[in-house]
């Protein structure tokens, strides 16, 4: 949008520069001054007020700029967290205090992995700066470090990005300055030997260099970084796991998550936007090895910064690809409110290996653009619903007691039961009955029994409403149906009545009932 | 192996290592070095040991070390100058001990810092095998020893893991110094190593490694290599050794504010003695090579020429000092034909190689790399500027950098 608007202006500029030869109305002298004002207010007028010339356009480098004055300390945030645009129309000189924490932390659940970090945390620190600032910056190793590091900012031009310059014993600060010259979003990395395992316990991050002028305003911005990590345990096993060469050699990661660990951007710690709201990702990947397909499920990128150049390389793109050491910027409008998620699309990551985060859409509903469900009915294959649930463990011994069976059962109403009747036992309307302060359940509890065991089809009605939809038969024995029930029934404002394995054994013992048509 | 009565009895505290041959990891096609029989300490020298030596050794207190010698970290988890703190920590390895520290305590016993072979050479055994170097589950237990963060108190020396040759904890809890860490030159770019540019810049990097996938030993040459002669590292201590043959090294003076109270003799192109506190009395600009050199050697002389020709006049107040390090080919001869190869004035330059010991106190504290590897000499880039007293005012590391910056310094000294 922005770029249209410049150019309007540069046309509207050419057109006054024609009329300059004659004298100009009063009015025309407003629109004028107007015009002049609008451009002055721009952010960059050397750009708006005549095209780039080609030069300038293929390489940024060459776009005139104002001289460096001022100086700043950077402000750095972690993930998914990005420092404030730059609002400055100038460059400036930039320290940039970046210390590496070797320290150790939650990979998952039950699973701690030694991090190598710059900043305490993975990825790194987001740095923002402005192109043709001049950069002091200090990489500091903390005295409790066991290794040496250094800084390779891929923003850097010279040998080695910085590097050499940057090498660090432990207890010591390293300092060396450099020339933003070229805008565009970069990854950096710690580029010492065995350089592999230092990128692969989590020594990398991403540094903006905005162009002059800014990049375009959005709502939103959010600090995603992809990485894999090389476990000797496989994914899941608990304890402090240490990295793996062989793995890392093979490519075989245990893990694949944004943001260095899994959940590290879903659940709780989503993040958060609006209906209405432009969202921009910065997107990194740190491999060391894999190259990211890299998804927002439910969305499509409006803009594609294409391997975190400053130029929108492509509009309407589903999945981009970020190679390791790369980078990608991706913005897009947020028309309807739920829960997007960002997955590498090589899916098996995703799934099994952690690659998952989450934005959290608020708003208006827009049934226009996405219905949301609007019909279910029944599709059924010759042959009846039976679905055998896979037995859990049958070894444990039965429950002692009803807090025990509660607790039991909750856990079996997790697995199996919340995916249709939902957490908080409020059901789908329309699709799948409640079961909080439910008539239905609570009116009779050999037919609930019966119900679990057998499934049920045809119309049910629960609490006024009309469901039609059908619940399989689970396969479940008499303890874990005495277990699911009894927590059901002492949840969300139900009887709490307590099922114990005696009373399923009599009802399997019956013949099932038929479905009662019209109740 | 030697028959058992001719294994020389160790002195206290250490063990026999046998010697023998090894291949290092940073040699790809290189010969196998031998390493000699020597003594070496069965554990990391404790606080408690240190402890003693600073006692009897005022200068090495705390608060009374020079800070050429330590940075400011020396001895940093001590309670005060004589208190290392509780029973535990009296028998924890000592930490945050700088090189020259550590050189000092083994002289005061008439011992030795090991060589990063001899070193090595005994890193590689377990503790059934002499070599467990190739072993996959031996290596990768020394990664996951390395990868963990030094905080939190360290066990006592004693309770390190003992391998084939009676010595204890020399992987896993700290990092220990070794004589000659600044033959190490991984530069702090790993991935530069080993390519052509070696070729073009002597000091660029020579880590060609024979084994690329064992991280532990580049691991803990990545370590050293990023080490000075000062610094204080909370997780690097020491432990000494002797030799089984030759006496031991002259103690060194235990304190110098600059280089020129270095102890020590050179000789220099006219096969004439040079001790480094002649060299008082103007500024110089020294560097340190080879004059067999083909690379780096005559580019950095080239600059000094530059220098020394920008200074004009005032040049004659000026003073070149070329220090070598090839005690194989450089001697007096050799020097002075190399500098007549130059045209070079020998009223202003000198030349000047010594010993082994003196080359690498000096190479050490002006902060300079080197090391021969497969028969090549390699060496970092230095150009100093010192003032009268050999204080070092400017320096540049890098090949073909700007001359400007060298030139002003100088001219500053040279201002009446």
């Amino acid at each position: 949008m922005k770029t249209k608007t410049t150019l309007l202006l540069a046309a509207a500029s050419a057109a006054f520069l024609t009329q300059c030869d004659r004298e100009l109305s009063p009015n025309e002298k407003q629109s004028q001054e107007t015009f002049m004002k609008a451009m002055l207010e721009l952010r960059s007028p050397a750009v708006a007020a005549a095209p780039a010339s080609d030069d300038a356009m293929a390489n940024p480098t060459k776009q005139q700029d104002k001289p460096v004055s001022g100086t700043e300390n950077a402000v750095l945030t972690d993930a998914p967290n990005v420092p404030p645009p730059i609002t400055r129309d100038h460059p400036t000189k930039v320290t940039i205090k970046l210390e590496v924490v070797e320290v150790v932390k939650r990979m998952a659940d039950g699973v701690d992995y030694t991090f190598w970090t710059f900043g305490g945390s993975v990825p790194g620190k987001f740095i923002r700066i402005r192109q043709n600032d001049e950069v002091e910056f200090h990489l500091m190793n903390r005295p409790d470090s066991k290794m040496p590091h250094n800084i390779d900012l891929h923003a850097v031009t010279g040998p080695g990005g910085g590097a050499a310059s940057s090498f660090t014993a432990p207890g010591h600060v390293s300092v060396f300055s450099f020339k933003a010259l070229n805008p565009g979003l970069y990854v950096y990395h710690c580029a010492t030997a065995p350089v592999g395992m230092h990128v692969a316990n989590g020594m990398y991050g991403l540094i903006l260099i905005e162009p002059i002028g800014g990049l375009p305003k959005v709502d939103k911005e959010f600090y995603v970084f992809q990485s894999e990590f090389y476990t000797k345990g496989p994914y899941g096993e608990a304890g402090l796991q240490p990295f793996n060469m062989d793995k890392a050699l093979t490519e075989t990661p245990d893990y694949v998550v944004f943001n260095g660990s899994v959940g590290a951007m879903a659940g709780d710690n989503a993040v958060h936007a609006k209906v209405g709201e432009k969202v921009r990702l910065f997107v990194g990947n740190g491999g060391p090895n894999l190259t990211s397909s890299f998804h927002v499920i439910g969305e499509i990128f409006d803009n594609v910064y294409l391997e975190g150049g400053v130029k929108p390389a492509q509009h309407q793109v589903q999945t981009t690809m970020i190679p390791a050491g790369g980078s990608a910027i991706v913005d897009f409008g947020l028309e309807v409110p739920g829960t997007y998620i960002l997955v590498d699309h090589s899916i098996f990551r995703a799934f099994n290996k952690g690659a998952v985060g989450m934005i959290k859409v608020t708003g208006e509903e827009n049934k226009l653009v996405y219905s949301g469900k609007q019909d279910d009915r029944i599709y059924q294959l010759e042959g009846g619903a039976v679905q055998n649930i896979p037995q859990a463990s049958t070894q444990q011994p039965p429950a002692a007691n009803k807090d025990e069976r509660i607790a039991r059962g909750k856990l079996l109403y997790t697995s199996i039961c919340m995916a249709c009747h939902q957490a908080e036992g409020q059901g789908i309307p329309k699709a799948f009955p409640p079961l909080a302060k439910s008539d239905y359940l609570n009116a009779d509890v050999k037919r609930s029994i019966g119900t679990v065991l057998h499934g049920l089809q045809g119309n049910v009605t629960v609490n006024g409403e009309v469901y039609a939809s059908i619940m399989p038969q689970l396969g479940l024995n008499d303890e874990q149906v005495s277990n699911v029930l009894t927590y059901v029934y002492s949840s969300w404002g139900n009887n709490g009545t307590e099922v114990l394995p005696a009373m399923v054994k009599e009802v399997r013992a019956t013949a099932p009932a038929p479905a009662q048509p019209g109740h | 192996m030697l028959p058992a009565a001719e294994v020389p009895a160790p002195p206290p505290g250490m063990v026999h290592i046998p010697g023998g041959l090894y291949k290092p990891v940073y040699a790809k096609k290189a010969k196998q070095r031998r390493a000699e029989p020597f003594f070496m300490d069965a554990t990391q020298i404790t606080n408690a040991q240190f402890l003693a030596f600073v006692a009897k050794n005022p200068t090495w207190r705390r608060s009374q070390v020079k800070s050429t010698l330590a940075d400011k970290n020396y001895l940093a988890h001590w309670r005060g100058d004589l208190d290392p703190g509780d029973e535990k920590t009296l028998a924890a390895p000592v930490v945050n001990v700088s090189w020259f520290a550590a050189k000092a305590y083994c002289e005061s016993l008439g011992r030795r810092l090991p060589t990063q072979d001899e070193w090595e050479f005994v890193a590689r055994a377990d503790a059934t095998r002499l070599d467990a170097s190739s072993d996959q589950a031996f290596l990768r237990q020394l990664l996951e020893w390395y990868s963990r963060p030094a905080s939190g108190p360290l066990p006592a020396a004693a309770d390190g893991v003992l391998n084939v040759h009676g010595v204890r904890g020399q992987h896993g809890v700290i990092w220990e110094w070794v004589h000659d860490f600044n033959s190490t030159m991984v530069v702090g770019d790993s991935r530069g190593d080993g390519s052509l540019e070696r070729k073009l810049f002597c000091g660029a990097g020579s880590l060609l490694a024979a084994d690329v996938s064992n991280y532990a030993a580049f691991m803990r040459y990545a370590f050293r290599s990023s080490l000075k002669g000062d610094y204080c590292v909370r997780s690097l201590g020491f432990r000494g050794a002797k030799s089984v043959k030759e006496a031991p090294p002259a103690p060194a003076a235990a304190a110098f504010t600059t280089i020129y109270d270095l102890p020590g003799t050179w000789r220099t192109q006219d096969d004439k003695p040079l001790t480094l506190d002649q060299l008082r009395g103007r500024p110089r600009v020294v560097t340190m090579g080879f004059t067999l050199c083909k690379f780096a050697c005559p580019r950095i002389i080239g600059d000094m020429k530059r220098i020394e020709a920008a200074l004009g006049a005032d040049a004659e107040k000026a003073g070149f000092v070329f220090f070598s390090f090839d005690t194989a080919a450089d001697n007096p001869a050799q020097m002075k034909k190399a500098a007549a190869e130059q045209q070079l004035d020998l009223g202003r330059w000198t030349f000047a190689i010594s010993d082994d010991e003196t080359i690498r106190q000096l190479a050490v504290t002006l902060q300079f790399k080197f090391a021969t590897v497969e028969g090549f000499l390699t060496h970092s880039n230095l150009i100093a500027v010192l003032d009268a007293d050999g204080k070092v005012v400017h320096r540049e590391e890098s090949l073909g950098a700007d001359i400007a910056p060298s030139i002003a310094a100088l001219k500053k000294l040279l201002q009446p």
